[in-house]
């Protein structure tokens, strides 16, 4: 049963999940290329000048991208379900509304954090290539931040999608838009450091919202 | 009398309006039942209730002696769902979704399924969104076939399908309804292509149930009757007549009653209804009779 629906989800997500590597490896890629032709034509003095006075993060490129591979999961997963009212097809199967809807979540959150350990790994092999163990640990809890907000957009955009009443998809929306942009909003090396473990706990929270909107839809909320 | 349906008292509002108010009705084992009315009476929110997509104001509907709201999986199992529109994980090719259904229901008839495909001039590989609404409807009623479930509730199957499709499906519908202990709770706005196909039905109108009787029962009492009028009448709906239309000189009143105790009536009513007569009627006439052509 569980595995006839991850084929759905699969079925769903496989161009997705393609497409999120690819945008993935390319920032990767640009972070790589910038990397090898900064140290090209400058010395490494010049480069920790850069760090040091001037904030710059070398790993900058990729920002954005958990937040954009968690939006085109979530959109991937749910659009087909809040389109034709399809949903309901889903939570009549022969199994229980929150069971599937838990599902339906933990595979795409499976998925998201199976590419951002892929994607850090890769960031990690670069880093440590070019820096010390300081700047590769700076990098990876400055680039933790990041992939929260990615997961938080995830679940953020799964409710809003499967919740039935538009004042309260605004609503989530918002609260959405303000949570993600927190996490994002510092430029500097190692922000969140000491906020981390609260974000963390807020998003693996956010996992809970859809079994909400779940519950709205299933009541037929109108 | 075992029912696989009990609606008791339901109510439902959206916001102020009034959807209905105390509908009550049972749909027995092995019957093919219609819920019938225009547009906006009722039919779909009543179809969510049964399937559990929404709470109703007050009242309770049970399926196999379960809150509908609150199934349990196993009765889940027990009750295929066709959406309006024939709607269906278009992501999928038709094997996709065959594959994807069989690991749900222990008693899946993948035969079924392929042998009213094989109909189609489809491909395994052809995706659901590339096909026709009327390729779709099979692909759904296939499903539901090889699902072999125990109660089958169809939300309007007509919709946006051709004579022949629509023909199709009640064939294969009919056939499906032979079968022992199946049950079947329809809807549908085309009313003629019930006809021989209904046992009991309920009619709902703007104001909730008009109508709750077998359908035999409803063709063989529900009666037009046409006479001319030189002059416009205006007609009240009561006891005897339940509905009246004039177009000109050609009046026609809707009433269970016989020829002569609606003759008599108009009678009384001051009215000398020339050439008056009875008008054989189809389960579509009677049906705009009852509920009215606006």
């Amino acid at each position: 049963m569980f595995i006839a629906l991850s084929y759905k989800e699969w079925l769903k997500t496989r161009w997705f999940l393609l497409g999120s590597l690819v945008i993935g490896l390319a920032a990767i890629l640009t972070i790589l290329l910038k990397l090898g032709a900064f140290f090209e034509f400058n010395s490494a003095s010049s480069f920790w000048n850069y760090v040091v006075f001037k904030d710059y993060l070398y790993y900058g490129t990729f920002k954005f991208v958990p937040l954009v591979i968690g939006l085109l999961i979530a959109g991937a997963q749910f659009v087909p379900e809040f389109s034709s009212y399809r949903l309901k097809l889903t939570l009549h199967l022969p199994v229980k509304e929150n069971l599937l809807l838990f599902y339906m979540v933990g595979y795409g959150t499976f998925f998201l954090i199976i590419l951002d350990l892929f994607f850090m790994l890769l960031l990690i092999l670069i880093s440590a290539h070019y820096f010390p163990s300081e700047i590769v640990w700076s990098m990876i809890f400055t680039v933790i931040p990041w992939m929260l907000a990615g997961l938080g957009a995830y679940f953020f955009t799964s409710a809003v999608l499967i919740e039935p009443l538009w004042p309260r998809r605004v609503l989530l929306a918002l609260f959405g838009y303000g949570f993600v942009s927190q996490l994002l909003y510092s430029m500097g090396y190692m922000a969140y450091v000491k906020s981390l473990p609260v974000f963390t706990v807020l998003v693996a929270l956010q996992f809970t919202l859809i079994f909400l909107s779940g519950f709205r839809f299933k009541r037929g909320a109108r | 009398m075992e029912y696989v349906v009990e609606v008791n008292n339901l109510t439902h509002y959206y916001g102020k309006k009034v959807v209905y108010e105390n509908l009550n009705f049972k749909i027995k084992k092995g019957s093919v039942f219609g819920l019938l009315g225009k547009n906006g009476t009722g039919k779909t929110t009543t179809i969510n209730i049964l399937n559990g997509f929404l709470k109703p104001r007050s009242g309770r509907c049970l399926i196999f002696g379960e809150d509908s709201y609150k199934l349990l999986p196993e009765t889940k199992a027990r009750v295929g769902f066709l959406i309006e529109g024939h709607i269906q994980y278009s992501f999928m090719n038709i094997k996709q979704i065959e594959k994807f259904y069989s690991r749900f229901y222990p008693n899946w008839k993948s035969d079924a399924y392929w042998e009213l495909l094989s109909k189609l001039k489809v491909l395994p590989d052809q995706p659901l969104s590339k096909m026709s609404c009327g390729q779709r409807s099979q692909v759904a009623l296939g499903l539901l076939l090889a699902q072999d479930p125990d109660l089958l509730i169809l939300d309007d199957y007509s919709m946006g399908l051709d004579a022949g499709y629509r023909r199709l499906f009640l064939d294969y519908l009919k056939e499906f309804a032979k079968e022992k202990e199946k049950t079947i709770f329809i809807t549908s706005h085309i009313i003629q292509d019930l006809e021989d196909f209904l046992e009991d039905c309920v009619i709902l109108d703007y104001n909730g149930v008009v109508l709750s009787m077998p359908i035999k029962e409803f063709k063989a009492k529900f009666k037009q009757y046409k006479f001319k009028s030189p002059t416009e009448l205006n007609l009240d709906k009561d006891d005897v007549i339940k509905n009246f239309e004039q177009i000109k000189s050609e009046a026609t009143v809707y009433s269970f009653e016989d020829k002569q105790t609606v003759e008599n009536y108009l009678k009384s009513k001051g009215i000398e209804p020339v050439n008056f007569r009875e008008v054989e009627m189809d389960l579509e006439d009677a049906f705009i009779g009852i509920t009215g052509k606006y």
